[in-house]
């Protein structure tokens, strides 16, 4: 099965629209970008996403706190691909996410001529 | 990062972003230095350093996105440290540098905006300055837009490319300090038909100057450019440094400061009619009723014009204008009457006793801001002429020898480090000799250009000579200044002069002095200093800064009274 959809959840407008940039019009993925994570807890469900992408420091409810919630309401479930994003990310961390059930985590900043074929090489380690 | 081969909409989509976060940046490094300025009042105020530490994970996690990696490296790195002192719940007392890192950031943005240009244009070490200006270059041919842009950014601006009138309307969410339009540059067949009311159209947004380029040469050429919205054309090949210097012009005279208006008038209904009126063109403008208080309010407010009553109770205006006139600092302030008064005779009392013109009330609002602004721009053009080089408005020779007497004598009072920097061309009578006197005078007007650009408001930059230019730097070291100069040898280095058909390049070469290394030394005495290093400079193989040394200098030892 090929990624096709993806939710990404980021508070940062500019980085939101530049990511449009890079999954739909270089990736040619279908692409929900939600401002917080409570929109996404309203959205996800009507989308149904593949994979979802999460950035880790947010106001108000961070990436985890998201990715929990997410999974608490059902809309994240074994098949559903899980990626965080972020600038700093230290190795204690990376061990914490995983326990979450994070299958990467991508560095920010982000190439947008890349970022698309990350997330396809995401969804198939995911599917291994 | 790459964006080769991809769609020009993509790519033309991305560039707009770019250009948005750009104007963004702007923003959250003020920002940023707003919250160390909070620091640095209450280091450990918790509140501010959480901000600061948000702030600067955002820079790191977005700048390299929009293809800004080093500031996205050094935001990074300086959000470790703030990352590291929440850990250690401490202030920010103990982390190095924190003053600088603005500039540190402001630097790398530079850096990464030099970087892009792709053609080996090096960093200068220079405090980046927000005011930097910026031009949008529209032009189909992609190599000759490198050139052009290269070019530029060697004189301090920063350049955008836009490839044509498409990518044009996507950016103009924001707007360039100078717009330059290669004339030919959009496939529209509405170009084709009607270019005039095309351009008109697409540019009708931008409130910048634009200036035209194109190959056809001629009045035709630049009445097209006029009528498409232009304030000017420039023909191809472009002469870079003459356009340059256009172009510094032009954003200099819209950056001058507000005109200075004195009005004596006893009936205050008209003379806060014509404050509002000058006020709202722009101008600063004062009220003097008791024409008694004449002499102190002028020396106040330092007035470039005074519009005065006629009839006054405690003295006329021909009375006031006479006693001005008697005043040497005073006496070329133009005056401009304000009079019901018809007849002949009393006119010409009045202008005889130093008055310049007459305006009748009731007062034409357009006419008085036109007269006023016509006036006193005029007079400053005199001064200017009176004081700089016509070749590269620098400060003339006996100016800027003033200029170091004045600073040397201000930190004797007020201790502070300054520098003396002597430049000269290199192998100038070459220049001269090979491609004749008219291309030197551009390679000279080209360093002033330059220099204006890399330098603050408050340096004093002068020629000196011939081919030889003076600065005094104030608050600067000499360590400082080397990297400057150094900075701007390189810029230098990288014009392309056009000359007999054949393009080449200058070199120049400095000599660097700074007061704390020679306290003992009279304003005189530096410059000879400066002009010791700069012909160590010329003999140890030219294009490069020295530093003049107190070990070079037998005069400089403590034992030595003033050298003269």
């Amino acid at each position: 099965m090929t990624l096709q959809k993806v939710l990404y959840i980021e508070d940062d407008p500019d980085i939101r629209e530049i990511a449009a940039l890079a999954l739909v019009d270089v990736g040619h993925l279908t692409l929900k970008a939600c401002e917080s994570g409570k929109q996404a807890l309203q959205e996800v469900d009507d989308f149904g996403p593949e994979l979802v992408l999460l950035d880790v420091m947010m106001p108000d409810m961070d990436g985890p706190e998201t990715l929990m919630a997410l999974r608490e309401q059902g809309s994240i479930t074994s098949k559903t691909a899980v990626a965080f994003i972020t600038a700093k990310i230290h190795p204690g961390e990376l061990a914490r996410y995983r326990e979450l059930g994070v299958t990467d985590v991508i560095a920010k900043p982000f190439d947008p001529m890349t970022l698309a074929d990350d997330l396809r090489r995401i969804w198939l380690r995911f599917n291994e | 990062m790459s964006d080769k081969s991809l769609p020009s909409d993509v790519d033309s989509r991305l560039k707009v972003l770019k250009i948005a976060y750009r104007q963004r940046l702007v923003r959250e490094l003020d920002q940023i230095d707003d919250f160390l300025q909070a620091l640095r009042q209450d280091p450990a105020n918790s509140q501010s350093l959480r901000a600061l530490h948000e702030a600067l994970h955002k820079l790191a996690g977005s700048a390299g996105t929009f293809g800004f990696e080093q500031l996205g490296r050094q935001a990074s790195l300086l959000e470790e440290q703030v990352s590291n002192a929440l850990a250690k719940a401490e202030g920010v007392a103990e982390l190095p540098g924190l003053t600088d890192w603005v500039a540190q950031l402001r630097a790398s943005l530079q850096a990464d905006e030099s970087r892009k240009t792709g053609l080996g244009v090096e960093v200068l070490e220079q405090e980046a300055n927000d005011d930097q200006l910026s031009i949008w270059l529209l032009e189909r041919d992609t190599m000759l837009a490198d050139y052009i842009g290269q070019q530029l950014r060697s004189f301090g601006f920063t350049v955008l490319h836009l490839r044509d009138a498409q990518e044009l309307e996507q950016a103009s969410s924001c707007s360039p300090d100078l717009l330059l339009v290669d004339h030919h540059a959009s496939e529209s067949p509405e170009l084709k038909t009607q270019p005039e009311a095309f351009w008109r159209d697409r540019l009708k947004s931008f409130n910048c100057p634009i200036i035209f380029t194109g190959a056809e040469e001629g009045f035709f050429a630049r009445l097209h450019a006029v009528r498409s919205g232009g304030r000017g054309y420039f023909t191809k090949p472009l002469d870079v440094p003459q356009l340059a210097a256009h172009v510094a012009r032009i954003l200099k005279s819209g950056e001058s400061a507000p005109e200075r208006i004195l009005i004596v008038e006893d009936d205050s209904d008209m003379a806060q009619f014509c404050q509002v009126v000058l006020q709202q063109a722009g101008m600063q403008v004062e009220i003097l009723d008791q024409p008694q208080n004449l002499l102190q309010t002028a020396s106040d407010f330092d007035p470039e014009l005074i519009l005065m009553d006629l009839r006054m109770p405690v003295a006329t205006g021909a009375e006031m204008a006479a006693i001005l006139t008697q005043i040497e600092r005073w006496a070329h302030l133009p005056i401009i009457y304000l009079s019901a008064e018809t007849s002949a005779e009393f006119r010409g009392h009045a202008l005889s006793s130093g008055g310049d013109a007459f305006l009748e009330k009731p007062v034409d609002p357009k006419l008085l801001v036109s007269l006023c602004r016509s006036r006193i721009g005029r007079l400053r053009e005199l001064e200017q002429a009176m004081t700089r080089d016509g070749l590269t408005g620098l400060i003339k020779h006996a100016s800027i020898k003033e200029a170091l007497q004045t600073e040397w004598e201000y930190v004797r009072r007020h201790p502070r480090p300054f520098s003396v920097v002597m430049l000269d061309i290199d192998h100038f009578k070459s220049v001269n000799d090979t491609h004749g006197h008219a291309v030197g005078d551009l390679v000279i007007a080209a360093v002033g250009t330059l220099l204006r650009q890399h330098f603050r408001n408050t340096d004093k930059l002068g020629r000196y000579g011939g081919e030889e230019f003076a600065l005094v730097l104030p608050d600067c070291t000499a360590s400082i200044a080397t990297g400057l100069v150094d900075g701007l040898r390189q810029s230098f280095s990288a014009i392309r002069f056009m000359g007999g058909g054949e393009s080449f390049s200058c070199t120049l070469s400095a000599g660097v002095v700074d007061n704390q290394s020679f306290p003992r030394h009279s304003a005189e005495a530096l410059i000879e200093q400066a002009d010791k290093a700069l012909y160590k400079a010329k003999h140890s193989g030219r294009n490069r800064v020295c530093l003049a040394s107190a070990s070079d200098d037998p005069k400089a030892g403590p034992t030595n009274k003033e050298a003269r």
